[in-house]
C-alpha cells in the first residue's frame, strides 16, 4: 500500500492504543484506594477554588460522566492544576517538553549514526583484533547501569576535571545578563548538554553497534553480496553501497522497539543531571504526590513514545523500497 | 510450481552434520536429546563459559550474603550498626569496603544486593516468561480474533516505559513492596516473549505431529501442553535470560530514584544512598562496587543468553567452519 | 581457434567443521574456445557450480584449491593476485545467475546496479554514457526502458532474469558463466530466455559455460557437454556425439530419465535416489553404487579414460562400443 495509506492506518492504530492507555489510567486513578478527588484537586486550595475545579473536572459526577469529562479535558489540553507549582499542568509540560526532545533526540540520533557506522566497519573486519576490541567495548557499554555511569561521568568530567557543569540546562548568569547573544545562550545550553548526552550516547551506542554488526553478518550471506563480488566491485563499495544499507534496516526497527527502554534511560538521565525535562518532572511529581502533574507527564510521554514509533515505522517504510513501491 | 527461487544457486560448502541436534517429533525425547547434544557445544563456547563463571561468582555472593550477620550483628546490611563507627568510612580490615553513612558495612550490603538481584531477576523473568508463553501459544494456536486482540494488547503494553509505569504505581499505591515490584515488572515485560512464542507456534501448528494429535482426538489443552509447549520451551528459556537482566536493571533504577522497597538492600538502593547523602565524590569504594556488580551481572546473563542462542540455533554455529 | 579457457586437472576441496574435508571437484579438465559453449550437467553436489565459482575466484573461504590450473587466454587465474582478478571479473568474465529473489540488491534501482558495473570497470564513462549503454542493453533484451528506475521486487521472474543477462553483458565480456539461469522459470519464459542467450552468443561470439541439471536445456544450447558426477567429469564431448552415443552409464541414465514428447510411450527410468557422499567412495568408480552395469572390478580400481573419438572421452571401461542406442 502507498505511504500515505500506511501512515493513516498507523495513526488510527496509535489513536486506539492511546485511548486504551488513557482509559486504563483513568480507571487506575479513580479506582485505586484513596480519595480520587484529593488526587485531582489540591486539598490546600480554598473552598471555592476547590469547588470550581471539581466542577470543571467533573469530579462530582458519576463515573461515566467523569470519564467523558476526563477524555474531553485531555483533548482540550486541560490536565488540571499542579499541586506543587500551582500552575496548569499543560503549561508546565509545554515548558519542559522541548528540553526533553532536544536532549533525547540528539542523543538517539547521534548514537544510532555512530553505532551503524562503526558497526559496519567492524563487521567487515570480523575476527580481527579491532573487531574483538570494539565488540567487547560495545558489549560493556550496552550493559552499563545508566545512573551509575552518569554518576561516574559527573564525578570525573564535572567534578574532578571541572570541564563541564554538573547540573541543569543553563547557567542563569549567562542568560540573565543583558546583551547576551543568541549564540552565547545556545553555546551555554550545549555546554550543559554534553554530560547528559554523553551518558545517553554511551549506553545506546553499544546496543546499536551490536545490532548493526550482527545484521551485517547476516547480510553477508545474502545472494546479492555474491553478485556484487562477482561484478568485481571493490570491497569498500560492496560494504558501503550494498551490505550496509540493507543491514541498517533492522537497526531502524530496533531503535523503534527499544524506544520504551530508552525513555526510561532518558528519565533517569534527566533526574541525575537535573535537566529540566518531562522525565525529571514526572519523578518530582511522584515524590511530591502531585497527581495531576504526574498523570499529565505520563500521558504525554506515552503519546510521544507512540508517535516516535510511528516516525520510526514511517522512516523504515521510506527507506525500504519494497514497502514503498 | 514456485515461480521464484528463494535462494540463488551457488556453491555452498557441504554441511557437517556430526554434532547437530537430531530433530525428534516426540516431545518427550526432545528435551533429553537437546540437552545432551548441546551440552557439549555449550561447554566449548568461550563466551558462555565466561558468562557461566561470572554467574557462579555472583551466585556465591548471594549465598554468602547470609554469612556476615551470623558472624557478627554489626554486619547486618540493613540494621547492623558498628558501635565505633556511625559515619561513612574507608575500607578497613573490619569493614572490607568501608561503611555507609550510618555505619553499616558496605561489603555485606553488596552481598545482600546479589541475593536480591537474583531473586528479583529470576522471579520477574519467570513470571513474565510464563505469561508471555501462555499468551503466545494461545494467540498462535487460536488464531483470528483471539490472536489479533492478544497481539494488540501486547503492542500497547510493549510501548509503555516500564520504569515510568512503576513510578505512577508508586504514586498511587504508596511505597511499593519488593514482591509488588517484581509482579509489576513481570506484567509489563511479557509482550516481547509472547511475540516470539506466537511466531514459533505458528510454524509448529501445521506440523504433522500436531495434525496427528488432532486426528486422534486430543483436546486443545492437551495439544498445547503436551505437544506445543515442550517444543516452544527452549526458546522461552532463552528469552528468560534476557528478561532477567532487564528486571534487575529496572528494579535497580527504581531503587536508585528512591521508590524501591525501603526494607530491602539492593544495589540500586546502595547507589541511591551514596548519591543522596552526598558521598558520591568522596567515597569511590562505596560508589563503584554496586554499579560494577549490576553491570557485570547484566553482562554475565547476556553472555549466557548469547551462548544459549548459538546452541539452540545450529545455523549460527555452522557459519564459520574454520573455528 | 585459440583457446579461451582451459582447465587442467583442477581439484578443489572444502574444509567442513570438525576437521573434515570433502572433495568437491576431482581432477577436472576441460577446454573452451572462443564463440563456443560448453554445458556442465549433473545433479546437485556434483561440483559444477564450484567450477564456475572457481573460474571467477568466488569460492567460499573454506574452499581450498588442491591442485590444477585455470588458464584464461593463457593466464593462470589461480595465480593472479586479488586486485587483478577483481578487475578481470565482469570485464572479461561475467556471470549469469539464477533469478533468485535476492540476486540483485533489493534496495537499489536495477538500472543503477548495471550502471555501477560499467562505471567501476570503465571509469572514463560518464554516468550519462553508461546509462545510454544500459538503455541499449534493455532494448536488446526486450525490457521496457522505464523499468530501469524500478526495484528488483517489481520485476517478474523472467524480466529479472533478462536484467541479469543484460548486466552480464554490460562490459562486453569474452566469457560468460551461466549458472542455472532458467531453473526457476516456467517453461515458456525459459524457452524465450534460452533463445535470447543463443542469439547473443552467435552475435557477440561469446564463450559460454552453461551449468545446469537439466539435460534437455544443455542439449539445446551447447556445442559441447561435460557430464559430471560426484566431482568428476565422467563423459565429455560434443553434444551431438554424447547424446547420440552416450558412453557412460550415468549419461545414459540421465537421458533415460528425461521424457521426450516424441517418445514411443516408453516409461522413464528413474535414477535411484541416493545423495552423493563424496567422502565415502575413495577408490573405484564413484558411480558404482548406482550403476546398472557395475562389475566387481569397478569398485576396486578407479576407471580410466576411454577415447571414443577425437573429442569424445568417457570414463568408464564398461561402456559398450560405438552403436547409437534406441
Amino acid at each position: 500500500m502507498t505511504l500515505n495509506r500506511y501512515i493513516f492506518r498507523r495513526l488510527i492504530e496509535i489513536g486506539i492504543s492511546f485511548f486504551i492507555i488513557l482509559t486504563a489510567l483513568f480507571l487506575l486513578f479513580h479506582l485505586a484506594p484513596g480519595d480520587p478527588v484529593a488526587r485531582m484537586v489540591d486539598p490546600g486550595m480554598t473552598a471555592e477554588d476547590e469547588l470550581r475545579l471539581i466542577a470543571q473536572l467533573g469530579l462530582d459526577q458519576p463515573l461515566w460522566h467523569r470519564y467523558l469529562k476526563f477524555v474531553s479535558n485531555f483533548f482540550s489540553g486541560n490536565f488540571g492544576i499542579s499541586f506543587h507549582y500551582g500552575q496548569p499542568v499543560s503549561q508546565i509540560i509545554a515548558n519542559r517538553l522541548p528540553n526533553t526532545i532536544l536532549l533525547f533526540t540528539t542523543a538517539v540520533i547521534l548514537s544510532a549514526l555512530a553505532g551503524v557506522w562503526l558497526g559496519k566497519i567492524v563487521a567487515w573486519l570480523k575476527g580481527r583484533p579491532m573487531d574483538t576490541a570494539v565488540t567487547i567495548g560495545a558489549l560493556v557499554c550496552h550493559t552499563l547501569f545508566l545512573p551509575w555511569i552518569a554518576l561516574l561521568i559527573i564525578w570525573l568530567l564535572g567534578y574532578q576535571w571541572g570541564w563541564f557543569p554538573i547540573t541543569g540546562m543553563i547557567s542563569p548568569e549567562v542568560w540573565i545578563a543583558p546583551g547576551t547573544s543568541m549564540l552565547a545562550k545556545a553555546i551555554d545550553v550545549l555546554h550543559h548538554m554534553v554530560l547528559p548526552m554523553l551518558t545517553l550516547f554511551l549506553i545506546h551506542f553499544g546496543s546499536y553497534l551490536l545490532i548493526m554488526r550482527s545484521s551485517m553478518l547476516d547480510t553477508l550471506a545474502e545472494d546479492y553480496i555474491y553478485t556484487a563480488r562477482a561484478k568485481g566491485l571493490p570491497e569498500r563499495m560492496i560494504r558501503d553501497r550494498h551490505a550496509a544499507p540493507n543491514a541498517a534496516l533492522p537497526v531502524v526497527t530496533s531503535v523503534g522497539l527499544s524506544l520504551a527502554f530508552s525513555i526510561n534511560g532518558g528519565a533517569l538521565t534527566e533526574k541525575v543531571f537535573s535537566w529540566p525535562g518531562i522525565g525529571r518532572e514526572l519523578v518530582f511529581a511522584v515524590s511530591n504526590n502531585d497527581y495531576p502533574l504526574a498523570l499529565g507527564c505520563f500521558l504525554l510521554i506515552a503519546a510521544v513514545v507512540l508517535l516516535a514509533n510511528l516516525v520510526v515505522d514511517v522512516l523504515y517504510a521510506f527507506l525500504d523500497p519494497r514497502i514503498r513501491y | 510450481m514456485a515461480k521464484y527461487q528463494t535462494t540463488m544457486h551457488r556453491p555452498r560448502p557441504p554441511i557437517d552434520t556430526s554434532d547437530l541436534v537430531k530433530p525428534s517429533d516426540l516431545p518427550e525425547s526432545y528435551w533429553q536429546s537437546a540437552f545432551m547434544d548441546n551440552w557439549g557445544v555449550l561447554s566449548r563456547h568461550t563466551i558462555g563459559r565466561i558468562g557461566l563463571a561470572l554467574l557462579t561468582l555472583f551466585a556465591l555472593m548471594a549465598i554468602g550474603s547470609f554469612i556476615p550477620p551470623l558472624i557478627d550483628p554489626i554486619y547486618n546490611p540493613m540494621s547492623g550498626v558498628d558501635p565505633n563507627i556511625s559515619y561513612a568510612s574507608a575500607p578497613s580490615w573490619k569493614h572490607w569496603l568501608g561503611t555507609d553513612f550510618i555505619g553499616r558495612d558496605i561489603f555485606s550490603q553488596l552481598l545482600a544486593g546479589a541475593r536480591i538481584a537474583f531473586m528479583v531477576g529470576i522471579s520477574a523473568a519467570f513470571i513474565s516468561i510464563f505469561l508471555g508463553t501462555a499468551i503466545g501459544i494461545v494467540a498462535g494456536y487460536a488464531g483470528r480474533w483471539t490472536e489479533t486482540v492478544l497481539m494488540r494488547m501486547a503492542d500497547i503494553v510493549m510501548v509503555m516505559p516500564t520504569l515510568l509505569v512503576l513510578l505512577i504505581m508508586s504514586a498511587l499505591f504508596g511505597q511499593l513492596n519488593i514482591w509488588t515490584i517484581v509482579l509489576l515488572i513481570a506484567l509489563f515485560r511479557w509482550p516481547g516473549v509472547s511475540r516470539v512464542i506466537r511466531a514459533q507456534t505458528l510454524t509448529l501448528k501445521h506440523r504433522p505431529f500436531i495434525e496427528a494429535a488432532k486426528i486422534t482426538g486430543a483436546s486443545h489443552l492437551r495439544i498445547i501442553v503436551h505437544h506445543l509447549l515442550p517444543n516452544v520451551l527452549p526458546l522461552a528459556l532463552l528469552y528468560m535470560t534476557f528478561r532477567v537482566t532487564s528486571a534487575i536493571v529496572i528494579e535497580a533504577a527504581l531503587a536508585f530514584l528512591g521508590f524501591g522497597d525501603p526494607g530491602t538492600v539492593s544495589w540500586g538502593m546502595m547507589l541511591q544512598w551514596v548519591w543522596k547523602t552526598g558521598h558520591m565524590f568522596q567515597a569511590p569504594w562505596w560508589l563503584l562496587p554496586p554499579g560494577i556488580c549490576i553491570s557485570l551481572l547484566t553482562l554475565a546473563f547476556y553472555m549466557l543468553g548469547r551462548a544459549l542462542e548459538e546452541v539452540l540455533d545450529p545455523r549460527l554455529r555452522r557459519e564459520d567452519p574454520e573455528e | 581457434m585459440d583457446c579461451l579457457l582451459e582447465i587442467k586437472n583442477l581439484t578443489i576441496s572444502y574444509r567442513t567443521g570438525g576437521g573434515h574435508t570433502t572433495t568437491a571437484v576431482d581432477d577436472v579438465s576441460l577446454t573452451l574456445s572462443k564463440g563456443e559453449s560448453l554445458g556442465l550437467v549433473g545433479e546437485s553436489g556434483s561440483g559444477k557450480s564450484t567450477i564456475g565459482a572457481a573460474i571467477m575466484g568466488l569460492l567460499p573461504r573454506n574452499a581450498e584449491i588442491v591442485s590444477g590450473e585455470i588458464l584464461f587466454n593463457g593466464e593462470n587465474l589461480l595465480q593472479t593476485d586479488a586486485e587483478a582478478l577483481r578487475q578481470l571479473r565482469w570485464k572479461q568474465i561475467s556471470m549469469i545467475f539464477q533469478s533468485a529473489m535476492n540476486a540483485l540488491n533489493p534496495i537499489q534501482r536495477v538500472g543503477n546496479q548495471i550502471v555501477e558495473a560499467i562505471r567501476v570497470h570503465e571509469p572514463e564513462t560518464s554516468p550519462a554514457q553508461a546509462l545510454e549503454r544500459v538503455e541499449m542493453l534493455y532494448h536488446q533484451m526486450g525490457i521496457p526502458v522505464e523499468r530501469l528506475r524500478h526495484f528488483p521486487h517489481q520485476y517478474s521472474g523472467g524480466m529479472r532474469q533478462r536484467a541479469i543477462i543484460a548486466m552480464a553483458l554490460a562490459c562486453n565480456p569474452q566469457l560468460i558463466i551461466a549458472d542455472e539461469p532458467t531453473t526457476a522459470l516456467d517453461v515458456i519464459v525459459q524457452d524465450q530466455i534460452l533463445k535470447t542467450i543463443l542469439a547473443l552468443q552467435k552475435k557477440l561470439s561469446l564463450g559460454i559455460i552453461f551449468i545446469s541439471h537439466d539435460i534437455a536445456v544443455i542439449a539445446d544450447m551447447c556445442h559441447h557437454v561435460g557430464v559430471m558426477y560426484a566431482g568428476q567429469i565422467v563423459e565429455i564431448g560434443s553434444s551431438e556425439e554424447v547424446f547420440a552415443t552416450p558412453g557412460h552409464p550415468y549419461t545414459q541414465a540421465l537421458l533415460d530419465a528425461h521424457i521426450i514428447l516424441s517418445d514411443d510411450g516408453k516409461a522413464p527410468r528413474a535414477i535411484v535416489d541416493h545423495s552423493i557422499d563424496t567422502a565415502e567412495v575413495e577408490r573405484g568408480c564413484r558411480f558404482a553404487p548406482r550403476c546398472p552395469l557395475v562389475k566387481s572390478k569397478c569398485r576396486e580400481t578407479a576407471p580410466q579414460w576411454l577415447k571414443r573419438s577425437e573429442k569424445h572421452w568417457i570414463r568408464c571401461p564398461m561402456a559398450p562400443a560405438g552403436s547409437p542406442e534406441k
